[in-house]
C-alpha cells in the first residue's frame, strides 16, 4: 500500500471504446475515480437485503457488496480479468442493475456504475452481430426505427425467432438470445402509441404547455393503451402535455455497453426537449420508471464534455415519473382521494428509487389514490432487471426471480399487480399468465384512470 | 508460486457430497468469501454451499478426515473477522439454512435454522403479535446463526439479555463430523448456553430453538437530541437510579461532533408493555437534562425512528472506506468517564472516529474512520484501536465480546484475561476440536504478553482472598497426591455419608461467605460461593435490591452447580474458579456484559462441581421495584447422568485426572 494512490493505474479496460465515462463516477461531491468509488465499500452489508438478487440466493457473489468487492479486487488484480474470470462474469452478469442497493447504502454508492464498467471490461458489452445491430437500430431516432421493430414484432408474433433458436441455427449465429428476444417482442404490438397518438384529435385551444411527455420505447411497442392513459392522466391533472418523440432515451445502449449510442441518444433528448420546451425548462414526465432512471442519471454518460454534462445535470433534475405529475396535480386540484373501492387487492411492483429518502411516487400515488394499507407489501420493490434485458441476458436468474414475485402475489390473493414501466408488466403478465391466471399485470395509469372514469360515473 | 492443491486428493468426494454448483473454486468465489466487515482477510481454497445437516456432516467429515481446516459463514456481517479463513480451508456457506420450521405459539418456541435472517423470523413473529427479543442494529442482514456465534444481544440488552438467554436447544455438527442435539435442562451443563459466542470454533449449529414471547402491546419511543454527551449519560443515569429498564437505548454522537472534546448527541428510548406509560417522565428527566424530545408511539414509530436516525445518512459506514469498530463494555457506572476517555484517544492517536454508546449496559463503541489504502491512516487507526482498549480497560471494562474476537481483537483476550484463563480456554478449544481444523486462529491469543507488559492494562480484580489461596493450596496439594474430591457447601445436595461412600473428600467453601462487593452503582454483586442464597437475598434486601433467584436451600456456589436456580444467563456475570489442579481462574467479568471468549460460566451450571470449584460469584442485581428478566425453571441435572460426547473431553480439559466429582459420568467407554 502506499500512501498516495492518485496515481495508481488500477486501469481496468484497455479496450477501443475508452473514455472517461468509464474511469470515474459522478456523485455528488465530484468525480470519483472508479477505485476510489468501489473503495468507499465498508463491507457492512446493508445493501445485501435490499437487493433482488440476494434474496433470491443469498450469497455473496449475487449481493451488491459482493459486486463491489469484485470490481476492487479486480482493479487490484487479486481477480485476474485478463484469463476470462466465469465467476467474475456471473457475479456482474447477475446484477439487474435496479440500484437498490445505492438506495440501501450510508454511503450511496453507486454500484451499477461499477458492474457496468466491469461488464464493459470482460468484453460482456454487445458490440457486433445482430444484437449489436438491433441495439444501435433501437438507439436511432423513432420512426426510423419502429418500421424494424415492428417487423421484428411481427415476426415474433409469427415464433420465427424462436423456431431460429429451438432448431439450434441461432447458436450458430451466435445469437442465443433470439428465442427469449422473440418471446418478449411477441408481447408487443402492432398498433404502437406512436400509430395511437397519430390518430388523436389535435388538442384544442392555445394552452400554455405545463410538461412534457416522453414516448418510451416501452410504452411505444408493449403497453401503448397505457402510454395513452398516462398522457390522459397528465392531461387531466397537469394540463396541456406534448408529447416528446425523439427515439429511444439510450438505456439499452448503456446497459449492453454501445455509449457512443446512448451518449447519442441522450443529446438527441435534451435537443429534443430544450426544442419543446424552450426557455420554459417544462418537467418532462414518462411512465416508464427504467427510463425516468436512466435519463436521471445521464451527466454519467458526459463526465468529460462539461457542456454538455451541464445540461445533462439540469434535465436529470427535470424528468420524472409521470405518476409524480399526477400526484402534484391531484393534490393541487383537490381530485379524488381515498376512494371507498378500489379495483381489487391491489400490489405494486416497481424499481426501486434511485435516489435515498425519495418514496417511490407511483406508490405515492397508489397510497394517495386508495389510502394508506389498501396497496399490498408482496415483494414489490424486488426488480426484475426487465429494462435491461435480464430476460435475455439472465434467463435462469430472471424466471426465478418471475417466480418469486408469482408467489408472493399468491400468496397474498392479489387481483391487480401494478406497475410502472411496461417491461415489468409483461414480465409479471406472463408469469401471471402461466401460474396464478387469477391475478392481472396492469400499469398504474390505466388502473387509475378506470377507478377515475368509474368515480366520475358513479357521480353522474 | 507452487500452491499446493490440498483439494485434489478429496475434490471429486466433496463434489459429490455438495452436489451440482454447491462446490465453487473460481477466483471469484474465494475472493468474494476472504472477507466479511472485519479487518483481517484471508482466501480460502473452495466455497461449499450446505443446505442440510446430513450434508454438512458428510463434508465435515471429510475435511477432516484429510485435514482441510473449514468454518462456518453467515451473512459475513461479523466485525472481529470471524469469518476470514487464516488457515485456507474450505469455507461452508450456511445461508443455504434458511428456513423457518416452525411457530408454535402455544408453547412459545420457533425453530429456525441458522441462516435465517434475524428480520425474516421477526416478520413471521410480529405478524402474528410474537417477537425474538435481541435485536441487534445488524438485524436486517444478520443471520441467526452469526447470533449466536457472537451471543449478540442489542440495544435492549437491559431487559431482553442476550441470544443465550432465548436459546432452548440446538442441533449441530461437531467438528469431527458427528451429530449433536443439546438442550437446556438436558443433564450436565448448559451446552446451548455454552456454545453462543464460540463463533463457530467449537461446532457448527444447523438448527435453533428459540423461546418466542408476545409482543408487548404498547411500545413508546422518545428520540432526543442533546447539545453534548455529558447531559446524555446524566440523564440515563438518572433513569437508572429511578428504576427504568429500557426496552432499547442507544446512543451516538452526530458527525458535526467529530474530533471535537464533546458534542451533540442523539439518544432513542424505548419502553415496551406498561412501562410505556412512563414516556413522559423519561421526557422529563431528558428535558431536563438539556435534551429536545421528540416521540413515536408503537413498534412503528420506533421502528421509523431507528431508521431515519440510526440507518441511511446517519449511518457510521458513510464516512470513511474502512470503519475499524473497537466495541467496550465498561461498568454502566463509568460509561460516562469512558466515554470521554475514548473521545480522547482518538483525538491522540489524530484518527477520525465516531461513537455509539448504551449508557445502560457500559457498551461503548469506538468506529475509527481511516482509508486502508493508506497505509499511515491504518497505522494510525490500529494504534487507536489499541488506545481504546487500554483506557476501558483502566476503567474496569474490557473487550466487548458480543462484537466477537475473531481475529482482530484476539490479542486483547490476553489484555483481559489471565494466562491461566487463556490457557484453558486453549484447552477447552484442543478437547472441542482436537486436530484444530474448525475455524482456527480465532478467539484463542497466538501470542501471550508478559504479565509486566500488561499489569497496567488488565481489568482491576479483587485480589484473591486467603481463604480463596488456601483453598487452592489444599486442591493443588490433594490434586498431587490425586486425592478425589468434591466441593461442597452446607451439604443439603451432597451428604457426607454420599461422599464416604463414591471415596471422594469434601471440599467446604464455607470459609468463602460473605459479599465481596456491592456495587450499586453497577448493579453487580460479587459473593462468596459458600455464602447461602438467604443470607444472600436478605443482605440485599436491606440495601432495596434483590437477585433473581428462585428460592433455594444452600450455598449460592452449590445453587449454581447444581442447576438448581431459575437463573437467567445474563445474571450470571463471572465466576472465580479454582481448578482441580489448584490454579485460579476468572471467568466472565464484572460488569454487566463482561467477560471475552467461550462462556465457560454456562459450563459451571449443572456442573456438580465437576469442573472445579467455584470460589466466588458475580450476579446481576436488580433494583426491588424494578421488572425482572424472565425466569425459566430448568429441572436439577442428576448428580450421574449419560454425558453428551462432546462434554467428555471438555472435563478432561478442566479436570484431566478426573479427580472432582469422578462418578458424574456413567456409561461404557466414558471418561473416568
Amino acid at each position: 500500500m502506499t500512501d498516495s494512490h492518485a496515481n495508481a493505474q488500477p486501469e481496468l479496460f484497455r479496450h477501443r471504446d475508452a473514455g472517461p465515462a468509464k474511469r470515474f463516477v459522478a456523485v455528488p461531491g465530484g468525480d470519483l475515480h472508479i477505485y476510489d468509488s468501489v473503495s468507499r465499500c465498508t463491507r457492512c452489508a446493508l445493501c445485501a437485503p435490499a437487493c433482488p438478487t440476494y434474496r433470491l440466493r443469498p450469497d455473496e457473489n449475487s449481493s451488491g457488496r459482493g459486486r463491489n468487492q469484485a470490481v476492487k479486487m479486480a482493479i487490484e488484480g487479486r481477480i485476474n480479468l485478463r484469463y476470462g474470470e466465469a465467476g467474475l462474469e456471473e457475479v456482474v452478469s447477475s446484477c439487474t442493475l435496479c440500484g437498490a442497493c445505492t438506495s440501501a447504502c450510508p454511503s450511496a454508492i453507486k454500484t451499477v456504475e461499477h458492474v457496468l464498467e466491469a461488464r464493459r471490461a470482460l468484453g460482456l458489452a454487445v458490440r457486433g452481430g445482430l444484437g449489436g445491430m438491433l441495439l444501435s437500430r433501437l438507439a436511432m431516432s423513432g420512426p426510423e426505427s419502429e418500421k424494424l421493430i415492428s417487423y421484428l414484432i411481427l415476426l415474433s408474433k409469427a415464433g420465427v425467432p424462436q423456431a431460429v433458436s429451438a432448431c439450434g441455427l441461432a447458436s450458430l449465429l451466435r445469437s442465443g438470445w433470439l428465442g427469449r428476444a422473440g418471446r418478449l417482442l411477441a408481447e408487443g404490438r402492432l398498433k404502437t402509441l406512436r400509430s395511437l397518438l397519430a390518430a388523436r384529435p389535435a388538442p384544442a385551444g392555445n394552452e400554455t404547455p405545463k410538461a412534457l411527455y416522453f414516448l418510451s420505447c416501452g410504452e411505444n411497442y408493449l403497453a401503448p393503451e397505457a402510454g395513452l392513459d398516462t398522457l390522459r392522466l397528465l392531461e387531466r391533472f397537469v394540463g396541456r402535455v406534448p408529447v416528446l418523440d425523439c427515439g429511444c432515451c439510450g438505456a439499452q445502449s448503456y446497459y449492453f455497453g454501445r455509449l457512443e449510442d446512448a451518449r447519442a441518444a441522450a443529446l438527441r433528448f435534451m435537443d429534443a426537449c430544450d426544442a419543446a420546451s424552450g426557455e420554459e425548462e417544462l418537467p418532462v414526465y414518462s411512465g416508464c420508471s427504467f427510463c425516468v432512471n436512466h435519463l436521471r442519471n445521464m451527466e454519467q454518460l458526459f463526465i468529460d464534455d462539461d457542456a454538455n454534462r451541464a445540461r445533462a445535470r439540469r434535465m436529470a433534475d427535470r424528468v420524472r415519473h409521470s405518476s409524480r405529475g399526477i400526484v402534484a396535480g391531484m393534490e393541487s386540484s383537490g381530485a379524488p382521494r381515498q376512494l371507498a373501492f378500489s379495483p381489487g387487492r391491489m400490489s405494486f411492483h416497481g424499481a426501486p428509487s434511485l435516489t435515498r429518502g425519495e418514496d417511490n411516487p407511483s406508490l405515492s400515488l397508489l397510497r394517495l389514490f386508495f389510502g394508506e394499507g389498501r396497496v399490498q407489501e408482496l415483494e414489490g420493490d424486488v426488480c426484475l432487471g426487465a429494462c435491461q434485458g435480464h430476460y435475455i441476458s439472465s434467463p435462469a436468474l430472471n424466471r426465478e426471480l418471475v417466480l418469486r414475485k408469482v408467489r408472493a402475489i399468491a400468496s397474498g390473493r392479489g387481483e391487480i399487480a401494478v406497475c410502472d414501466d411496461a417491461f415489468t408488466c409483461v414480465q409479471i403478465a406472463a408469469g401471471l399468465k402461466k401460474y396464478y391466471p387469477h391475478c392481472r399485470a396492469e400499469h398504474i395509469s390505466s388502473v387509475v384512470l378506470r377507478v377515475l372514469g368509474a368515480a366520475d360515473a358513479g357521480k353522474n | 508460486m507452487f500452491v499446493k492443491d490440498r483439494l485434489s486428493p478429496v475434490r471429486e468426494e466433496l463434489s459429490r457430497a455438495a452436489g451440482r454448483g454447491n462446490f465453487r473454486e473460481d477466483n471469484a468465489s474465494l475472493a468474494l468469501h476472504s472477507y466479511d466487515f472485519g479487518m483481517a482477510r484471508a482466501r480460502p481454497e473452495a466455497v461449499f454451499r450446505v443446505s442440510s445437516e446430513s450434508q454438512l456432516a458428510r463434508i465435515v467429515a471429510l475435511l477432516g478426515r484429510d485435514g482441510l481446516q473449514f468454518l462456518p459463514r453467515g451473512a459475513g456481517t461479523n466485525l472481529c473477522a470471524g469469518c476470514a479463513p487464516l488457515k485456507g480451508g474450505v469455507v461452508l456457506d450456511m445461508q443455504g439454512f434458511n428456513r423457518i420450521l416452525e411457530v408454535d405459539t402455544a408453547a412459545g418456541y420457533a425453530l429456525v435454522e441458522p441462516g435465517v435472517r434475524l428480520s425474516d423470523l421477526n416478520a413471521q413473529l410480529n405478524a402474528e403479535g410474537w417477537c425474538f427479543g435481541p435485536d441487534p442494529l445488524s438485524a436486517d442482514f444478520c443471520t441467526i446463526g452469526g447470533m449466536a456465534a457472537e451471543n449478540s444481544c442489542g440495544p435492549g440488552y437491559l431487559r431482553y439479555g442476550s441470544f443465550s438467554s432465548w436459546l432452548l436447544e440446538m442441533n449441530a455438527v461437531l467438528p469431527d463430523g458427528s451429530l449433536a442435539e443439546w438442550k437446556r435442562g438436558a443433564p450436565g451443563p448448559d451446552l446451548p448456553g455454552f456454545f453462543c459466542r464460540s463463533e463457530g470454533t467449537l461446532a457448527i449449529a444447523t438448527r435453533f430453538k428459540l423461546r418466542i414471547e408476545k409482543m408487548p402491546p404498547d411500545y413508546a419511543a422518545v428520540l432526543c437530541v442533546f447539545p453534548e454527551g455529558a447531559g446524555a449519560f446524566d440523564a440515563c443515569s438518572e433513569l437508572a437510579a429511578l428504576g427504568f429498564l429500557p426496552s432499547f437505548l442507544e446512543g451516538y454522537d452526530s458527525a458535526d461532533s467529530m474530533g471535537m472534546e464533546d458534542g451533540e448527541v442523539t439518544l432513542l428510548y424505548g419502553l415496551a408493555g406498561i412501562d410505556a406509560e412512563l414516556l413522559p417522565k423519561v421526557h422529563s428527566v431528558f428535558s431536563a437534562h438539556g435534551g429536545k424530545c421528540s416521540a413515536a408511539n408503537g413498534y412503528d414509530g420506533l421502528a421509523s425512528l431507528k431508521a431515519k436516525y440510526l440507518f441511511g445518512k446517519n449511518s457510521i459506514t458513510g464516512f470513511a472506506p474502512t470503519v475499524l469498530s473497537q466495541a467496550v463494555c465498561v461498568p454502566p457506572g463509568r460509561a460516562k468517564e469512558a466515554y470521554f476517555a475514548l473521545r480522547g484517544v482518538s483525538a491522540e492517536f489524530d484518527t477520525r472516529s465516531r461513537f455509539s454508546f448504551r449508557p445502560g449496559d457500559g457498551t461503548i463503541c469506538a468506529y475509527l474512520l481511516f482509508d486502508e489504502r493508506s497505509r499511515s491512516e491504518s497505522l494510525y487507526a490500529k494504534r487507536a484501536s489499541f488506545g481504546v482498549i487500554k483506557a476501558s480497560t483502566a476503567l474496569g471494562g474490557c473487550v466487548l465480546g458480543e462484537q466477537g474476537i475473531g481475529v482482530d481483537r484476539r490479542f486483547f483476550v490476553a489484555w483481559c484475561c489471565t494466562a491461566e484463563t487463556v490457557a484453558l480456554l486453549g484447552r477447552i478449544k484442543a478437547a472441542a476440536d482436537p486436530l484444530n481444523l474448525l475455524n482456527p486462529e480465532k478467539i484463542i491469543p497466538v501470542t501471550i504478553p508478559r504479565e509486566e507488559d500488561v499489569a497496567d492494562v488488565r481489568p482491576p480484580l479483587f485480589p484473591v482472598t486467603s481463604q480463596t489461596k488456601a483453598l487452592a493450596d489444599e486442591i493443588a496439594r490433594r490434586s498431587s497426591k490425586s486425592v478425589r474430591s468434591v466441593p461442597c457447601g452446607m451439604g443439603t445436595a451432597l451428604s457426607p455419608e454420599v461422599l464416604k461412600t463414591r471415596g471422594a473428600q469434601p471440599l467446604s467453601t464455607l470459609p468463602l461467605a460473605g459479599i465481596v462487593e456491592l456495587d450499586e452503582l453497577n448493579m453487580t454483586v460479587t459473593v462468596g460461593a459458600g455464602m447461602t442464597v438467604g443470607e444472600l437475598l436478605r443482605r440485599l434486601e436491606a440495601k432495596g435490591f434483590t437477585a433473581v433467584f428462585g428460592k433455594c436451600p444452600g450455598t449460592v456456589g452449590g445453587a449454581i452447580a447444581r442447576g438448581a436456580l431459575s437463573l437467567p444467563p445474563d445474571c450470571f456475570l463471572g465466576a472465580r474458579l479454582i481448578l482441580p489442579d489448584g490454579a485460579i481462574v476468572d471467568l466472565g467479568g464484572s460488569g454487566l456484559k463482561g467477560g471475552v471468549g467461550y462462556q465457560v460460566l454456562r459450563l459451571l451450571w449443572g456442573s456438580w462441581g465437576a469442573f472445579g470449584l467455584i470460589a466466588h460469584v458475580t450476579l446481576r442485581i436488580f433494583r426491588q421495584d424494578a421488572p425482572l428478566p424472565e425466569q425459566i425453571s430448568w429441572p436439577s441435572p442428576p448428580r450421574c447422568y449419560e454425558p453428551e460426547p462432546f462434554l467428555v473431553p471438555i472435563k478432561a480439559a478442566f479436570d484431566p485426572r478426573n479427580l472432582f466429582s469422578p462418578w458424574i459420568f456413567k456409561g461404557a467407554g466414558v471418561f473416568k
